[in-house]
């Protein structure tokens, strides 16, 4: 009775809010009006000011940022997805928060540290633009990269390159609150100048006997001639990881650096349940040379056909439409769209849809068959 | 060019009302058509290359504008107990609804804002302050009258089925008092446009009948509902004993936007020099023959700033025609290119004030009330 109640007073203000405002949410009327007078203000959206700019190594910077009170904190190692506006293109980008829950209770501030991604538009800009007292979009904090409510046991880290950022805070908050539990760092870079927060993790190692660590560097220097083309984590270093007797591990790096951690960690006998993954970007997706798939965008009277085909939100913009996507990595569902028909593949889990109409996030769906999308 | 002066009656004789193919119409050579297009797209990329923050910045204060508007607007009337204060809020009110219909929500829905992915400036988000919904209006305007401009038969913006403007409309004898459903489709112009779809013309010839109207006539009924609760229901309830002042107020600044949209819209391309074709004409047309359509079937009007914003640049019809979804506060700049273009190639380049553009609709929904002989 009650749930019937409050979805007609739902229904009835998405009807009352779209007559007047000719939009379901009231505050997107006012949103242009509020970011005139103080881009702060938001009926819709966090908004953060940068309060501070670090350069880490030659290509990582951290900014750090003050949300407005409506920013409800977050967990050490979780993430954010912030927006900013580039010449006028509204982009989304997920970065995890790098300070400790500590700082954000003490002064209001957290910290994202982010490493410049060659040719990257986003990450390319906020290292040349991005400064203090700039305004950018943030949403809540969420992910499930975070240590357990009841620790017992201790923690094993295995980090690869920026990888290390939401170990970082999780690092600082268990140094802040006096190490509750032990634990062991396995810390990869290129080179030594490419360790972010190096002397910092020295620093907290020295400080707290539960805490060990070790940075393993791959090469004397960055000559790139001599890069090999995985990451150079073996058997010997899960081995010393493994003597602690971690009672859950956190992995965060690219991808083939987990899949080889993942499988040593396997071999090794640990429980791979016990494994923490926090995911940075798209797996590379699987190309299946197969029969050649249209896809329709409906709404836009465009088709492509491709036998090797991509994520419908590249599809869509290589045949020159501009659909609204967020993360491009399938958490923000920006880009949600209504298929129509046709089967598509989730490049993240592998999952395949059904045929029938449904909701999908273009950014993470390969069509396997052809697909009409209300696009 | 004659100078705008009233015509006298001896011209008001429809056998005295001529109107020529414009002149310089003898068609291009495939190559200047394949050069034309050139012409065009290099345009085009340029502009659309240069497109950012300042694009972005006109529309959100256009934006802005608009709101304030709508908001002192609607207190006015509901506040004024004299005449003076209440005719500032329906001008108020009435000029908010024009910005909203014209230079924002027409634009918008050209998608001409989607490369800024922000959804509240996308095309597939986007509704607006009047009778139509913003879906039914993507089909008929964006899809029907941009890619069938000015082909009798396949536009049917081209007269709204209830005009005869041109030899290739057999005549009829109901078409004699054109000149009252011109003035009837003037004052009640948002809901004409909402009533555009139901295809009423060819619901009567059996080219289909209402069952396949369904979905749209759901729409239509929604969006209606919603247009009478906010203007005939809401704020004039809230008004109290003075339900009828703003229920008045409201109706007449709806008239107004009614006479000024359907104004402007009718000078776009039913005056004097604009021209119409046949299917045949236009079958396995280039894109630079779809080009030089899109030129010589509009018409453009000449005047400052204020109506440049106030028509939502359709007094550019013709660049917007060429390139609908480039940002409209663009074609000011592109306008003495594209006529830079036109010399290039003798076409014709339609312009001229709005009083003598309007009086020429007039005179040619006069002169084909009358049945004319075939040439």
């Amino acid at each position: 009775m009650h749930s019937t109640t409050s979805k007609f007073l739902k229904q009835a203000r998405t009807w009352i809010n779209s007559s007047l405002f000719n939009t379901n949410r009231a505050g997107e009327y006012f949103e242009y009006l509020l970011e005139g007078v103080d881009p702060m203000w938001s009926a819709l959206e966090c908004k953060a000011k940068v309060v501070g700019v670090k350069q880490e190594t030659a290509d990582t910077k951290t900014w750090t940022l003050q949300p407005t009170d409506d920013w409800q904190g977050f967990r050490a190692g979780q993430h954010i997805h912030i927006t900013l506006s580039i010449n006028g293109v509204l982009s989304t980008r997920t970065f995890t928060i790098s300070s400790s829950p500590y700082q954000w209770r003490t002064d209001g501030t957290l910290s994202i540290t982010v490493k410049k991604v060659p040719n990257g538009k986003v990450t390319g800009w906020m290292h040349e633009h991005l400064g203090t007292n700039d305004v950018i979009s943030i949403s809540q904090a969420a992910g499930d990269f975070v240590l357990e409510q009841e620790m017992d046991g201790s923690v094993g880290y295995i980090a690869a390159g920026s990888g290390i950022t939401p170990i970082m805070s999780q690092l600082r908050w268990l140094s802040a609150n006096q190490m509750p539990v032990a634990a062991k760092l396995l810390y990869f870079a290129n080179t030594r100048q490419d360790f972010i927060f190096g002397s910092e993790i020295l620093a907290l190692t020295q400080t707290n006997q539960r805490l060990s660590s070790h940075l393993i560097a791959s090469y004397d220097d960055s000559d790139s001639q001599h890069k090999l083309p995985q990451a150079p984590i073996c058997a010997e270093h899960i081995a010393a990881l493994l003597e602690s007797q971690p009672r859950n591990i956190y992995l965060c790096g690219p991808h083939p650096f987990r899949e080889i951690a993942k499988s040593l960690l396997q071999e090794a006998g640990f429980d791979l349940c016990r494994v923490h993954e926090e995911a940075f970007g798209l797996p590379p997706l699987k190309v299946e040379a197969g029969a050649p798939v249209t896809v329709r965008f409906t709404d836009s009277a465009t088709e492509t056909t491709t036998d090797q085909p991509a994520t419908l939100l590249d599809m869509a913009e290589n045949a020159g439409l501009s659909p609204t996507a967020g993360c491009r990595m399938g958490i923000c569902y920006t880009c949600k769209c209504k298929k129509k028909s046709g089967q598509v593949r989730n490049v993240v889990t592998g999952e395949l849809s059904g045929n029938a109409e449904e909701d999908i996030r273009i950014c993470i769906s390969t069509p396997v068959s052809n697909v009409d999308i209300e696009l | 060019m004659t100078t705008a002066t009233q015509p006298n009656v001896e011209q008001l004789r429809p056998e005295n009302i001529s109107f020529n193919a414009a002149q310089g119409n003898q068609r291009l050579t495939q190559e200047q058509f394949a050069s034309l297009q050139k012409d065009f797209d290099d345009l085009r990329a340029e502009i659309v290359a240069d497109l950012g923050q300042s694009d972005v910045d006109y529309m959100k204060n256009i934006i802005r504008v608009q709101r304030y508007l709508e908001i002192a607007g609607r207190t006015l009337i509901h506040f004024s107990f004299t005449p003076v204060p209440f005719m500032l809020g329906v001008a108020a009110l009435s000029v908010s609804k024009i910005m909203d219909n014209m230079e924002i929500g027409h634009n918008v829905m050209h998608g001409q804002f989607d490369w800024t992915n922000d959804p509240k400036l996308h095309s597939r988000n986007f509704e607006w302050d009047t009778a139509c919904d913003a879906g039914s209006w993507k089909r008929t305007h964006n899809y029907e009258h941009h890619t069938f401009t000015n082909i009798i038969g396949k536009d049917r913006d081209y007269g709204y089925a209830v005009l005869r403007l041109s030899d290739d409309t057999p005549w009829h004898p109901l078409r004699s008092i054109q000149m009252v459903y011109f003035a009837a489709l003037s004052i009640f112009f948002q809901w004409g446009v909402a009533l555009h779809e139901l295809e009423s013309e060819r619901l009567r010839d059996g080219t289909f009948d209402l069952e396949e109207k369904k979905p749209y006539l759901k729409g239509l009924f929604r969006k209606g509902a919603k247009q009478i609760f906010k203007d005939y229901v809401f704020f004039p309830a809230l008004a109290g004993p003075f339900f009828w002042k703003v229920m008045l107020g409201n109706a007449l600044a709806n008239l107004g936007r009614n006479l000024w949209a359907s104004a402007i819209i009718f000078c776009g391309h039913f005056t004097e020099q604009a021209q119409a074709f046949t299917e045949e004409e236009c079958e396995n047309e280039t894109k630079g023959e779809w080009y030089y359509r899109q030129l010589l079937g509009s018409s453009n009007l000449e005047g400052g700033k204020l109506l440049h914003i106030m028509s939502g640049h359709l007094s550019y019809q013709i660049e917007h025609h060429l390139f609908p979804d480039i940002p409209a506060n663009r074609y000011e700049e592109m306008g003495p290119r594209v006529q830079a273009i036109c010399e290039k190639y003798g076409l014709p380049y339609n312009t001229g004030p709005f009083w003598k553009q309007y009086g020429t609709v007039l005179q040619r929904v006069w002169k084909y009330s009358f049945p004319t002989k075939a040439k």
